[in-house]
């Protein structure tokens, strides 16, 4: 089973916000997908989502184009997007179960799975509150749930560590990993260098639209005679002089006029 | 229930939840689909209640003995156009009000895209919601009225035979 994107696309009047990526997630395999803000990281989660159309290239999964038929697609990928957007009017509990019934979950079975993934998220107590009332972490557990409810075999992490309290995001890096091992596709993207690095085997690296490095953390490491992602990251998608740059901050609200 | 029709139940509800999702309601509904509806049909039976009332000084008007027919048609017919006047400015500021939620939002989208859902089914929710709301806008603001006004309208010839026959 492999997500392979072949020459992937996106622009935006004007804009070529993804530039020709190409890349292949495969099973059993943590992909990171990393980049500085505005690289294409999202645009690329949500044309492989089918959140966006693609402007050139293909998505092929499982050796299919996902344009083929994007509702079986759909029912075999889970996704956390960046941005919590929930129906705030509904519970979380409710909430679960209106995914459940969009994504044909026999209801019982649905059920118990939603009751355990709740108390297993620290979510139980606060299940029949309404989401507008949940913080931001307390969400992002609630679309983790709705990810994963229906056994995905892809599974797209968009900054799904993002809010999330120490505790959690232990239990998910760890969770990212026995989900791989058990045969999932994952692709995630995040800022966290240092966990990317913990979890992932295969890394896609994205500047200006553009994959500048594709290979496994190892093979980079060796390639490029760097010691930590967080610098082969810096090496080849920070065109700032960052120290110079906070120097330079700290000069600007430090001076007295 | 096929697969198709409980989507687009579950659908359905959500979307006509949030036609109702007006401000001034759902901050003290707090997350209750059925709380904010009832909120809402209360309402507008209220405003039917007020409008209701009316009827009563029209029953005095046209109840009076030598009234004539043209004055009593010219109370029927004024009374009538008001009726209506009322109600298409109550469907008129309830479209106003909903007008965001006729189509679907970024919300929607965002929640909805990655789910296995076919656009027709979403499509058919979005339209079905917005007619039932407006359905029971009209149902429940004329809930009163609708009964009350013939009644108090009625020449004095027929109230007297309905009165006769209870």
């Amino acid at each position: 089973m492999t997500l392979e994107l072949r020459n992937v696309s996106k622009r935006f009047t004007g804009i070529l916000a993804v530039d020709s990526v190409s890349f292949e997630a495969r099973a059993g395999e943590i992909t990171g997908y990393l980049g500085p803000n505005g690289s294409g990281k999202s645009t690329t989660m949500k044309m492989i989502t089918g959140l966006i159309e693609t402007t050139a290239g293909d998505i092929f999964f499982d050796g299919k184009p996902i344009r083929g038929d994007l509702h079986g697609f759909k029912q075999r990928m889970g996704y956390v997007p960046e941005e919590p957007y929930l129906y705030s009017h509904l519970s979380g509990l409710e909430y679960l179960i209106m995914v459940g019934q969009l994504r044909d979950l026999p209801a019982k079975p649905a059920a118990r799975r939603i009751d355990r993934l709740l108390s297993l998220l620290s979510l139980h107590g606060d299940r029949h509150a309404p989401l507008s009332a949940y913080s931001k972490g307390m969400r992002q557990k609630v679309l983790l749930s709705a990810a994963l409810l229906h056994n995905p075999d892809l599974i797209l992490l968009d900054e799904p560590f993002s809010g999330l309290d120490v505790g959690t995001g232990l239990v998910l890096r760890s969770l990212i990993q026995e989900l791989a091992a058990r045969g999932k596709v994952v692709l995630f993207s995040s800022h966290e260098l240092e966990t990317v690095e913990r979890v992932s085997s295969h890394v896609v690296i994205l500047h200006r639209g553009k994959v500048v490095a594709d290979d496994s953390i190892e093979r980079l490491r060796t390639l490029m005679h760097l010691p930590t992602l967080a610098e082969i990251f810096a090496q080849l998608a920070v065109e700032q002089d960052t120290a110079a740059i906070s120097g330079e901050i700290a000069d600007l609200i430090l001076y007295r006029w | 229930m096929t697969i198709a029709s409980l989507k687009f139940r579950v659908l359905y509800r959500q979307f006509l939840f949030r036609l109702m999702d007006v401000e001034l309601l759902s901050a003290s509904a707090s997350g209750d689909a059925s709380e904010l509806l009832g909120q809402f049909g209360a309402l507008l039976v209220f405003g039917s209640l007020v409008l209701s009332m009316g009827a009563i000084g029209t029953v005095y008007v046209t109840g009076e003995p030598g009234v004539s027919q043209e004055a009593l048609a010219a109370v029927t017919w004024s009374s009538e156009r008001f009726m209506v006047s009322v109600t298409m400015l109550v469907v008129g500021v309830f479209a106003l009000l909903s007008w965001d939620s006729t189509f679907l939002d970024r919300r929607d989208v965002l929640v909805l895209a990655p789910l296995p859902l076919r656009g027709a089914t979403l499509c058919a929710a979005k339209i079905a919601a917005a007619a039932s709301a407006l359905g029971l806008t009209v149902l429940a603001w004329n809930s009163l009225a609708g009964f009350v006004w013939p009644l108090a309208l009625a020449p004095p010839a027929a109230r007297e035979s309905s009165r006769r026959c209870g």
